[in-house]
């Protein structure tokens, strides 16, 4: 009985600490590091006790839960709060990314490390003016230099980055094989042109039907 | 005045040549390039007349589209079969910059649904752009500190004999130089034995005329505890990368 009590001290105990580090911290927290701050010896004990936490948090009917972005965990705020803190943080807030910002950052996240040639290929436009937003945002970094003329600088993103769309790590982001999977349905919803006639297209189809 | 609209905030000539693939349900593998070209430069035309301040690379894509067309109307010879299509470049590039565009639409996704969430906000670290910010360190605690260093040299017994006395900006510089060496220094580590009181008042100057120039940051724990100086960029620097490195030893 004595015995059973104090596992149940120190698990209350070990739950206490994490929520206490969890909410002071301003950055997600690793498994590993709550272990190693709380001298637990496995992340797996941190992971197992961090979801009876979100549990009674979620019985209790809190305004937050534990999130996992980043690589680590965080205390956030229910969804459902969102409009009602949106006041208290009225004129502080970050603008959105713009079309541009985000096209920028999907490149880089998907093909990192990049440098900025590659991605104005892409994109078909200079770059300039998005690569220092989204530095000064700390969304990217210049990690690297890469090979041939000038040794150009070469970007990744950032674990800010991930945390910004609430992403637990890479994996988290939609595969490409995915992606093309979504345009190239685009494709066999646009059936070859029909209402569309060109002087050239007789032309044109005839590059594709002499295969 | 005019009002102009920067395009380039919101769309570039590959977003142009998708909406018009869109819009006449074109098949992106098998553009009718006469017809695209003539629609893609009507808008340019439109685009031209509401004054848009329109980026080059659309004027680089017209060039490409007309450069595409020639070479579609030019006779094809037996041993050319084999030729690339014109528009193959086109299309692969079409292809390519779509899926980062929906990449994009899924990441715009993402940060809307992030952004209903709050989390603890970060604590107030001096950045680094070297401006002067005394969140810790008021006048009065540095005021109350440079009074230490007048009692302490009250307590002296004997004084050295009076040395040709510097100037603020002689000290300014000898403090400079000695931030290069060193990134941070104990504020009463300024005031060696042996000052005279000219010295430490020049000293004590120095130092606020460096802080007003943004030169120096000056910190401590509470507000007894010693004062310590930095050059900034340095201490806060590594400060602040202290703290993203904790979220960043997973990656």
């Amino acid at each position: 009985m004595a015995s059973e009590s104090s596992i149940d001290n120190d698990k209350a105990k070990l739950e206490r600490e994490i929520e206490a580090l969890l909410f002071a911290s301003d950055a997600p927290l690793s498994a590993h590091r709550l272990a190693s701050l709380t001298g637990v010896q496995s992340p797996s004990t941190i992971r197992s006790t961090i979801e009876s936490l979100d549990r009674f948090y979620r019985e209790a009917s809190r305004s937050f839960q534990i999130v996992e972005v980043a690589g680590g965990y965080q205390i956030t705020t229910l969804p459902d709060f969102s409009s009602l803190i949106a006041q208290l943080f009225k004129s502080r807030r970050k603008a959105r990314l713009s079309q541009p910002a985000l096209e920028t950052l999907a490149i880089i996240a998907y093909k990192q490390p990049i440098s900025r040639v590659a991605i104005e290929a892409i994109r078909g436009v200079n770059c300039d003016g998005v690569l220092s937003t989204l530095m000064d945002r700390d969304l990217i970094v210049i990690s690297g230099r890469g090979e041939g003329i000038g040794r150009p600088y070469l970007y990744s993103t950032t674990g800010t980055f991930l945390e910004y769309l609430g992403l637990k790590d890479y994996r988290d982001l939609p595969s490409i094989a995915d992606l093309e999977k979504k345009v190239s349905g685009i494709d066999t919803m646009n059936e070859p042109p029909t209402g569309v006639t060109d002087e050239t297209s007789q032309n044109e189809s005839s590059y594709i039907s002499d295969e | 005045m005019t009002y102009r609209v920067r395009l380039s905030q919101f769309e570039g000539p590959m977003d142009l040549l998708l909406h018009l693939i869109r819009r006449d349900k074109i098949n992106i593998y098998d553009i009718p390039i006469s017809h695209i070209t003539r629609e893609y430069l009507a808008y340019l035309e439109i685009m031209k007349e509401l004054e848009l301040e329109m980026i080059g690379e659309f004027f680089v894509m017209a060039a490409t589209l007309m450069r595409i067309k020639a070479q579609m109307l030019l006779p094809r010879r037996i041993e050319e079969e084999e030729m690339e299509d014109p528009r193959e470049e086109l299309v692969r590039n079409l292809i390519e910059y779509r899926k980062f565009k929906e990449a994009a639409q899924h990441l715009s996704e993402m940060e809307e649904t992030r952004r209903k969430v709050f989390t603890r906000p970060t604590p107030n670290i001096p950045e680094d752009d070297g401006t002067v910010r005394m969140t810790e360190v008021t006048l009065f605690d540095l005021l109350g500190a440079f009074q230490k260093v007048l009692d302490e040299l009250k307590k002296q017994v004997s004084y050295r004999i009076e040395r040709e006395t510097i100037t603020v900006e002689e000290k300014v510089a000898a403090i400079r130089e000695m931030l290069e060496n060193q990134s941070e220094v104990l504020f009463t580590e300024l005031f060696r034995e042996g000052f005279n009181r000219i010295d430490i008042i020049v000293t004590f100057l120095a130092i606020l005329e460096m802080m007003r120039l943004g030169e120096l940051i000056a910190r401590q724990m509470s507000h007894s505890s010693d004062i310590w100086l930095y050059k900034p960029g340095t201490h806060s620097y590594i400060k602040a990368k202290e703290m993203s490195d904790g979220i960043r030893e997973q990656h």
